[in-house]
């Protein structure tokens, strides 16, 4: 790697950190407003409502146009005439259970959007919910959910660097059973499962088991309670749920449980910006009505336990003042039949409405009302209006937000837009300013704009490395700082405080430069953009005189080496009996030969001065008897050929010098008898010798 | 789309982690406290070797359990079975698995040219010293190589006890040397203790002692006659022999007569720079206490004659002879089989009963950790079912165990690509141009795939050949935690992680590919994959080690087959995919069936066997 590459690399890395230790993420640079920006602050947030098993449209929403058709073609569940609520729009009625449906529509809060399908449609509960929740065509198996692509579209890290800084929050939550198809991304689950919020578990997704307690159940229990504890999310889920209570209460259902939940993390300020709940039974092929009474039955207490809970959820939101932030939308695999069946209730079918709730939705009806044949037969079916990508796609290009291939890349292909969000609302790109007031509809993601929607020009202080990458010795001048930038779309300029010199970042020197010939001192960097004028970052580096070298040295006899402790510097040159090496980390091994070794250590900064050792790597002398009587024997191990041999007393007057010819065994005899009993010093000197020892005489 | 790349991360301290956690250990003891005990002894069982029973066997003797071994035992009887498994090994080599992952030009600087060519042993090759410290010596690549082929045989294992006996050994007598000595003695180490299964456990410490790593490890390499280093001398006794004290009641002064007699033992590193790898300790008489050493009465007041010159060698041998004459030798050892193999929590009936007994048999087979073995495992002592199911897997059991159960080593290779704004999931088969020969290379691929197996054990907390420390992982003996160490909140979500890419994403290799089982061949495991019911409680019992949760049944049914609960969509889409396995069958099949067993993996009862 080739050295301004290297120092380029090292100051992405610490840049932040070394020149802006206190910089906050909040001074970063995101759009509050964007859907999938944070989790940090409130947002929009979409609620999906599934509605399992088929719901029956044409007796949820009735074209009250063929009252006359729909009695004959399905006696069996028709409503009553005079007990459809009148919507008092297009000849459409709801059923009587959904009176709060009702209310939201006239007060402009409920998008209708009318026979939603798709091509071909699939009789199958499994297949068609599958088409709805993969967002696949009729003959096209994907095993992937739409949600999930979309969150994996917007998060390519997620989930491996969540939760974090930005993302505190869970980016969706599931209040259903479980992962569901729609939020299998394509290397990851993209949903949290929030079943129990007081009581959460995510790494082992289970009820609280009672486990008893014999050996195995000791386990158990333990691996449950440490699944519980090491969720990530579960902290700050609880925290919002319990954060507030719902002022409204919800009915005792299985949905009502479940929306209860999501009003008060909503109201609770967990930012998290999808939700999903679900309600099942749908599939009424029989006893979907009373025989006494059409509009009593499964279908209608479906139906209430939906209007019922709905219409707690949005007064809920309500009271919070959260229902400007909320799209609440229903869906269901498929419509049923229009011809009824003599069990009182109707089979698997085809098209039907979706409903959308919410104060920014485009309040119209989309759609004409579903055609009643008059003669209808158990084979006619109702014909889609409209593809359910097709609205797919609206949220995500009016409320979600991404970029202008989002819906493609997440939905396979283009499809035409409804309008569902109303237009004045609508924000495509996300900025925070509208369409209608959008001068520039289509900046970038997360840039900053001004009022109208414009992009001022900003940059994020992160796009800069700034990093003293060498100190200087006083006098010598030899500090550097290196300056980069990340974003290389820009030609910059550097100015240095001090310095005369402008200096450029652009693709001649890949947007890195290392200023060199620093002394000592404070200096402040400013980086401007010529060709954006009024745009000015500043950053203050120091560079400071680098403290002096210091060395240890230790030796390893049996590896016949020295390790080199080292302190004040990244790069060390180290001579060894006149070797030359570089050495890049404070603890280095070097190999030593027998006899004396010179180590000198510099280092760059000729202040740090130098390290010097003289290492003498001694043979080994063995020698006995011990205690010695008349004559010790000494063996001398390498090759030296001679050796000087001296004998103190232990009072160390030196009694004895001599030099002795080292033989073919290696083995020297030091003659003993001479000295009185008693401690001697034995000193044995030689080329790659210097050893003492001690010897007792008898 | 990017497939996640997992990290290799430092090893985590499971002992410190567990403290950290909200654990009350002290409801834990106390519900221990109060569990009524086995009473069974050692005679043999003769109850039903049904499933339940084999499986219960399996889980304690394979390493990872898998439908395979399942297979192997079909029609046996309980001594048939015992004989099957006990049948040692081969141990292989290690061959270059490495050369697609090293740069060129490192690896011609590090070996000038001179390794060996792909898929050929290197274990005898010397290599060259080029740099100057040791750590550097040893190339990763080799490391890597020698890991990656241990766990592949151990994948590979046949229905043996032998490796699961390696692994034992290598937590009884562990060494942590990897780093000193290059590949070679890092084989050597493996070598012996694989084949110390079979021998006497004497012999083996004998081995052991002298084993290049182990002088290294605990220091009798350097210990110096005028101050004999009591590493080794303490934990030969400690914990590779008579045990710890109060069990054990040697002393101090039994420590320092060990270190005495056992100094002047050296490694001899000639070997790592030529051609070879078996490695001899030398012995130098003059770095040798001569003196005499005299023991306690726990070892009979034994003394040790110091001998001079060559001689001094011998000392070594009446060291282990004077071990082993313990009777707490035999019971020591035999006390950590039954902790491996049964239960950590040793009773003092247990102690009696089975234990003492077990040393017995050891010792009237010439230290044979076998035998006992066997006796214990063919018990009805064992076969309680209140034994079964009562020890959380280790992180190697839980990892190589789904590997193998699914078999994603042979099975599929898959890569996300994205082109024309479309996102396409290939196979290996039939586009092969898609996929780099890092991976379709059968050498190399072992490398990728083990490798990964390696940083998935780290960051679980079990790396092998890189023990906390000599004791080994406290799991294995540190009361009264033990096993509920290896699960804390970090090792929970890396098992997590391992079990999802497993079953859905697949195992991550190289460049975004994948390791995928395949699907086809895993269904065809089963006995009747069409029948969703049948299925359901199929992978119950090969998979869990407890029954279902009620609620859990019915959430994951309801996730599979939908509102309806209705099975039939399940056979069809099953029989559509076995009838004509095309893509679209598969996806149809595939996301289904992944729900279904990832949820198995994410329950408590996945962790036990």
């Amino acid at each position: 790697m080739e050295r301004r590459k290297f120092l380029h690399n090292i100051g992405h890395v610490s840049a932040l950190a070394a020149s802006f230790p206190a910089l906050s993420f909040k001074d970063l640079d995101f759009t509050n407003s964007s859907f999938l920006s944070n989790t940090l602050d409130s947002g929009r947030i979409i609620v999906i409502i599934k509605l399992d098993g088929g719901n029956d449209g044409l007796n949820t929403l009735i074209p009250q146009d063929y009252l006359s058709e729909l009695n004959l073609a399905r006696p069996h569940v028709v409503l009553e005439d005079h007990k459809i609520l009148s919507l008092g729009e297009n000849d459409l009625g709801l059923h009587p259970s959904l009176s709060g449906f009702n209310s939201f529509f006239s007060e402009d809060r409920l998008k209708i959007i009318q026979n939603v399908g798709y091509p071909t449609p699939d009789f199958s509960h499994f297949r068609s919910m599958d088409i709805w929740q993969s967002a696949s065509d009729y003959d096209e198996y994907v095993n992937s959910g739409w949600m999930g692509r979309y969150i994996e579209n917007q998060h390519p890290q997620f989930p491996s660097e969540y939760p974090n800084l930005q993302y505190p929050h869970p980016l969706s939550i599931e209040l259903g059973w479980r992962t569901s198809l729609m939020f299998t991304g394509q290397s990851s689950f993209t949903s949290f499962i929030a079943r129990d919020p007081s009581n959460f578990r995510e790494i082992i997704n289970e009820f609280d088991n009672i486990y008893p307690s014999d050996k195995k159940g000791e386990k158990l229990k333990y691996l449950q309670l440490i699944a519980k504890q090491s969720n990530l999310y579960s902290k700050v889920v609880k925290e919002a749920y319990e954060r507030i209570e719902n002022p409204f209460s919800y009915p005792n259902s299985n949905l009502g449980q479940q929306l209860e939940i999501a009003s008060r993390l909503i109201g609770g300020c967990l930012n998290t910006r999808i939700y999903m709940v679900e309600l099942g039974g749908f599939d009424t092929h029989d006893t979907q009505v009373e025989d006494s009474d059409h509009t009593k039955g499964n279908h209608a207490m479906l139906l209430k336990d939906l209007n019922d809970s709905v219409t707690a959820f949005i007064k809920n939101l309500d009271a919070m003042n959260k229902s400007d932030d909320v799209l609440t939308m229903t869906f269901s695999e498929f419509g049923r039949t229009i011809v009824s069946n003599g069990s009182k209730g109707t089979d698997h079918g085809t098209a039907a409405p979706m409903f959308i709730f919410g104060n920014k939705v485009d309040p119209s009806i989309l759609g004409s009302n579903p055609v009643i044949p008059k003669n209808a037969v158990w084979q006619d079916n109702l014909e889609s209006e409209f593809d359910f990508r097709q609205v797919y796609a609206s949220l995500i290009n009016q409320w979600m937000g991404g970029s202008s291939n989002t819906a493609k890349d997440v939905l396979f292909k283009d499809f035409d837009e409804l309008q569902i969000v109303s237009k004045e609302y609508v924000d495509t790109d996300n900025d925070g300013v509208a369409d209608i007031n959008d001068n520039c509809p289509d900046t970038p993601q997360g840039s900053v704009v001004d009022l109208n929607g414009c992009v001022l020009f900003s940059l994020p202080a992160n796009n800069y490395a700034v990093k003293t990458v060498s100190t200087s010795c006083i006098g010598s001048n030899n500090g550097k700082i290196s300056v980069s930038a990340e974003d290389t779309s820009h030609t910059y300029q550097v100015n240095v405080s001090g310095v005369e010199s402008a200096y450029s970042l652009s693709s001649d020197n890949e947007h890195s430069i290392v200023l060199e010939d620093l002394e000592v001192g404070l200096y402040t960097i400013n980086i401007s953009i010529p060709a954006q004028e009024g745009y000015l970052q500043s950053f203050e580096a120091k560079v400071t005189e680098p403290d002096p070298l210091q060395g240890k040295a230790q030796i390893d006899y049996f590896s016949k080496s020295a390790q080199l402790q080292l302190k004040g510097s990244q790069v060390y040159y180290i001579e060894v009996n006149g070797v030359m090496m570089a050495a890049h980390s404070n603890l280095f091994t070097v190999p030593l030969k027998a006899g004396k070794n010179t180590i000198r250590v510099t280092t760059p900064l000729d202040c740090q001065g130098v390290y010097e050792e003289v290492l003498f790597m001694s043979e080994k002398l063995r020698y006995f008897p011990n205690p010695v009587d008349s004559e010790l024997n000494i063996t001398i191990r390498g090759t030296d050929s001679e050796i000087a041999i001296e004998v103190f007393s232990d009072s160390g007057s030196n009694l004895y010098r001599g030099t002795h010819i080292i033989g073919a065994s290696r083995t020297i005899q030091l003659p003993m008898s001479r000295f009185k009993p008693g401690l001697y010093i034995i000193t044995g000197t030689g080329k790659t010798v210097n050893e003492s020892f001690k010897v007792i005489k008898l | 789309m990017q497939q996640r790349k997992p990290n290799q991360e430092p090893p985590i301290d499971l002992v410190e982690q567990f403290y950290k956690e909200n654990v009350d250990l002290k409801a834990i003891l106390n519900s221990r406290k109060a569990r009524k005990e086995v009473t069974a002894g050692l005679e043999p069982y003769t109850g039903e070797f049904g499933p339940a029973q084999k499986k219960h066997l399996l889980n304690r003797t394979m390493v990872g359990m898998a439908k395979r071994h399942m297979d192997d035992l079909d029609g046996l009887s309980l001594d048939e079975a015992i004989d099957l498994i006990f049948t040692p090994e081969e141990l292989g080599e290690p061959v270059n698995n490495y050369f697609m992952e090293m740069d060129a030009a490192a690896y011609k600087e590090r070996y000038e040219s001179d390794d060996v060519a792909p898929g050929t042993p290197f274990i005898d090759r010397p290599y060259k010293r080029l740099r100057p410290t040791f750590e550097e010596q040893f190339g990763w690549e080799r490391k890597e190589a020698i890991e990656t082929w241990v766990l592949k045989s151990i994948y590979e294992q046949k229905t043996s006890i032998h490796w699961k006996l390696f692994i034992f050994l290598h937590n009884l007598t562990p060494t942590s040397s990897f780093d000193l000595g290059g590949h070679k003695f890092a084989f050597n180490y493996i070598k012996l203790i694989f084949s110390g299964v079979y021998s006497s456990y004497k012999s083996f410490i004998y081995d052991l002692t002298l084993d290049p790593s182990m002088l290294n490890y605990l220091n009798l390499n350097l210990s110096r006659k005028d101050t004999p280093d009591e590493n080794y001398a303490r934990e030969v006794q400690e914990l590779f022999t008579v045990g710890k004290i109060p069990f054990s009641k040697y002393t101090e002064e039994d420590v320092r007569g060990i270190a005495k007699a056992l100094v002047g033992w050296k490694i001899d590193y000639e070997v790592v720079f030529k051609e070879g790898h078996e490695h001899i300790a030398q012995f130098e008489p003059w770095n040798h206490d001569v003196s005499d050493k005299q023991f306690s009465t726990f070892y009979n007041s034994k003394t040790i004659e110091g001998k001079e010159g060559e001689a001094g060698r011998e000392e070594l041998k009446e060291v282990i002879d004077m071990l082993f004459e313990t009777e707490e030798s035999c019971i020591y050892i035999s006390r950590r089989l039954y902790q491996f193999f049964v239960y950590p929590d040793v009773s003092d009936s247990v102690m009696l009963d089975i234990v003492q007994q077990m040393a017995k048999v050891m010792r009237e087979n010439n230290f044979s950790i076998i035998e006992p073995l066997k006796l214990l495992l063919k018990s009805e002592h064992f076969f309680d079912n209140d034994q079964f199911n009562t020890l959380l897997k280790s992180p190697l059991d839980f990892t190589i165990g789904i590997y193998k159960e699914l078999d994603i080593y042979n099975g599929d290779l898959v890569k996300w690509v994205q082109q024309e704004n479309k996102i396409y999931y290939y196979s290996l088969n039939p586009r092969t141009d898609l996929f780099p020969t890092n991976v379709t290379n059968p050498i190399s691929k072992a490398w990728y795939f083990f490798r990964n197996m390696k940083w998935s054990l780290t960051s679980g907390g079990m790396e092998l050949f890189s023990p906390p420390n000599v004791s080994g992982w406290p799991a294995y003996y540190q009361a009264p935690v033990y096993d509920l160490f290896w699960v804390n909140s970090v090792t929970i979500k890396k098992r997590k992680e391992t079990s999802e890419s497993a079953t859905r994403w697949g195992v991550w290799m190289y460049d975004g590919v994948n390791a995928k089982y395949d699907l086809k061949k895993y269904l065809g495991t089963y006995s009747n994959p069409s029948d969703f019911n049948s299925l359901l409680s199929e992978m119950e019992f090969r998979l869990l080690g407890a029954s279902l949760p009620e609620q859990a049944r019915s959430r994951i049914k309801n996730s599979v087959l939908g509102e309806a609960l209705n099975p039939q969509y399940w056979t069809d889409s099953v029989n559509n995919f076995f009838n004509t396995p095309n893509e679209d069958n598969r996806n149809n099949l595939s996301w289904r069936f992944e729900t279904l067993l990832y949820q198995f993996h994410e329950l408590a009862e996945i962790h036990i066997h």
